[in-house]
């Protein structure tokens, strides 16, 4: 993992506790601590990776109750198969794999009519319009909103490949490693998501230049 | 560099995954050429968009909580019975199937597929099947005294050449016993075995040596032989394989009930026995505990076969079982009275030990 993710996610998860931990061990270090039986070292690592997969898997289902239930079936995965984890460097591509699995494995037991969101369907602005807030947090929040339609229009490679390098920052080597694809379908992915993904936020792109 | 070159590789310059050569040279066409640098400025505010996207989601105290008591109650839960390979690919396969759309299509196909994979498996058996019983076949003729040469004599020539050699063996056929019997003049053929007679025996091909004497020398191999090109030998190898006492699975699997059955009932016995002899003090069930317990899981594992073969009366008994088993398992070393005798009161009542005798 790149040391800035590394601290961006740290500092995100805002809980005090455990995190002065969680950024003096490197996850080889954690790793081998659970592998020993230490509880807490869990813990730390449940601190470090929390929030980025469980946006992640929201990001990918597009439901809040529903990521966290799948976040806690990612972590509770983790734990279970942390022995045979091989290059413990990996973690966060490993967690992130298992994340994509539990995330996988959701979508295709639900329907599909019920994730597939068209943009035009959701009711973007009656949010607005009920919670009246300022211009900018209305427009971020407007956006968000947009963007997050978007993302659920996208199919279920696509979204992987463009969450992962877009929101994630993973390199390619990575999202090849947590989705299995090869070099040049992700990129091709990455390619037409980002397309697909301009022609929906296109009206807001003006706002930001 | 060119813009369409640029242009190609754009995205990879603005994700950091470019090799530094090619990098740098994109960099400097970006610097040069205004179109490709609106391009990439375009990408760049198209990031800076992605930036500002809010999660409507936080990571709650209480979800760490939900893990940790998900992974206390995987720790604390009971190992799974084992599982064996064929159970696994069973679930494997069902899950497979699940995530299928049975069309009208899919199953014709799958019907099919099943069929040619069934034709392959018969052929292979049977090819393989005739050519460990021709090596037994010679094996055997060379242990009685009989040259190997027979066999190759009687595939490829007539039946009155191989008579001619001393010690050829003959195959039981009506047809080769016919062939003998016209070019020998009057020399009886081997004691031969027609298809007909194949089928109402044993499934074992009689080897005759038929010698110019007409003194029958009758050798059974034991194994069905074969490999003629004429096609009642085939018929009669064929039908000789399909009765070679090859154990079926679900032969295998009855057997495997019946023993788990009696253990069962040997146990349940020793225990009714047990709790009518001793005292409450007295007993000790450890080891009818410890034995429970390996047939609990046993008792899982047929009881499951046994309901997906659609085996209903087996998987009826297995069911009625599995409670006595479980609860004796539990019992603690040294149970009360009124835990052994409500276990073995439920034993006489629901007669479950003569129901297990009876299977």
């Amino acid at each position: 993992m790149k040391p800035l993710a590394i601290n961006t996610m740290t500092i995100e998860t805002g809980q005090p506790g455990a995190y002065a931990g969680a950024l003096m061990n490197s996850p080889e270090e954690l790793v081998e601590r659970v592998r020993r039986g230490d509880e807490e070292a869990f813990r730390l690592i449940f601190d470090r990776y929390a929030r980025p997969i469980i946006s992640f898997i929201y990001d990918m289902v597009g439901e809040r109750e529903l990521a966290e239930d799948l976040a806690q079936e990612t972590f509770v995965r983790a734990y279970q198969h942390l022995p045979s984890l091989r290059d413990d460097s990996k973690l966060s591509t490993w967690l992130f794999g298992i994340a994509k699995n539990v995330a996988r494995e959701s979508l295709r037991t639900r329907p599909r009519q019920q994730r597939q969101i068209g943009i035009d369907e959701e009711p973007v602005m009656e949010i607005c319009d009920a919670r009246p807030s300022p211009a900018g947090q209305l427009l971020d929040k407007e956006l968000s909103g947009v963007i997050q339609d978007a993302l659920l229009t996208l199919d279920e490679d696509k979204r992987l490949v463009f969450t992962l390098k877009v929101f994630q920052q993973r390199s390619y080597e990575e999202i090849s490693e947590i989705t299995g694809f090869s070099i040049g379908k992700l990129k091709t992915d990455l390619h037409r998501a980002r397309a697909a993904m301009r022609r929906r936020i296109g009206p807001y792109l003006g706002s930001v230049q | 560099m060119r813009c369409n070159e640029c242009l190609a590789v754009i995205e990879e310059y603005l994700d950091d995954e470019l090799e530094q050569e090619m990098s740098r040279q994109v960099s400097g066409h970006v610097a040069a050429c205004t179109d490709c640098a609106a391009a990439f400025d375009a990408l760049v505010c198209e990031q800076e968009l992605y930036t500002s996207y809010r999660r409507d989601i936080e990571v709650s105290p209480a979800l760490w909580q939900r893990v940790s008591l998900e992974i206390e109650r995987g720790r604390s839960a009971p190992p799974a019975p084992p599982i064996s390979t064929f159970e696994r690919m069973r679930e494997r396969l069902a899950a497979l199937v699940g995530t299928l759309r049975l069309t009208p299509a899919l199953a014709a196909s799958a019907a099919l597929v099943v069929f040619a994979v069934l034709a392959a498996s018969v052929l292979v058996f049977n090819s393989r099947r005739a050519a460990q019983t021709t090596e037994v076949a010679s094996r055997s003729a060379s242990e009685t005294g009989l040259s190997a040469a027979p066999v190759e004599s009687i595939e490829s020539k007539p039946a009155v050449d191989a008579e001619a050699k001393t010690g050829s063996v003959d195959f039981g056929t009506k047809a080769a016993s016919a062939k003998a019997a016209e070019s020998d003049g009057g020399l009886r053929a081997a004691k031969a075995l027609s298809v007909a007679e194949v089928r109402g025996r044993s499934p074992r091909i009689v080897a005759a040596s038929s010698r110019a004497s007409a003194k029958d020398e009758i050798i059974d191999t034991g194994h069905a032989l074969a490999l003629d090109e004429d096609p009642l030998l085939n018929e009669a190898v064929l039908v000789s394989v399909a009765q070679t006492p090859v154990q079926p699975a679900a032969e295998v699997e009855d057997r495997e009930v019946a023993r788990h059955i009696e253990k069962a009932q040997l146990l349940l016995r020793s225990f009714k026995n047990m709790s009518a002899a001793e005292g409450p003090s007295t007993a000790d069930v450890a080891y009818e505990k410890r034995l429970s317990r390996e047939l609990l899981n046993e008792n899982i594992l047929l009881r499951r076969d046994a309901d997906n073969g659609g085996n209903v009366p087996t998987e009826r008994l297995l069911s009625t079982l599995e409670p006595y088993l479980l609860d004796i398992a539990n019992l603690e070393d040294k149970p009360s009275t009124d835990e052994l005798r409500s276990i073995t009161e439920r034993m006489k009542k629901n007669e479950i030990i003569a129901a297990l005798q009876v299977y």
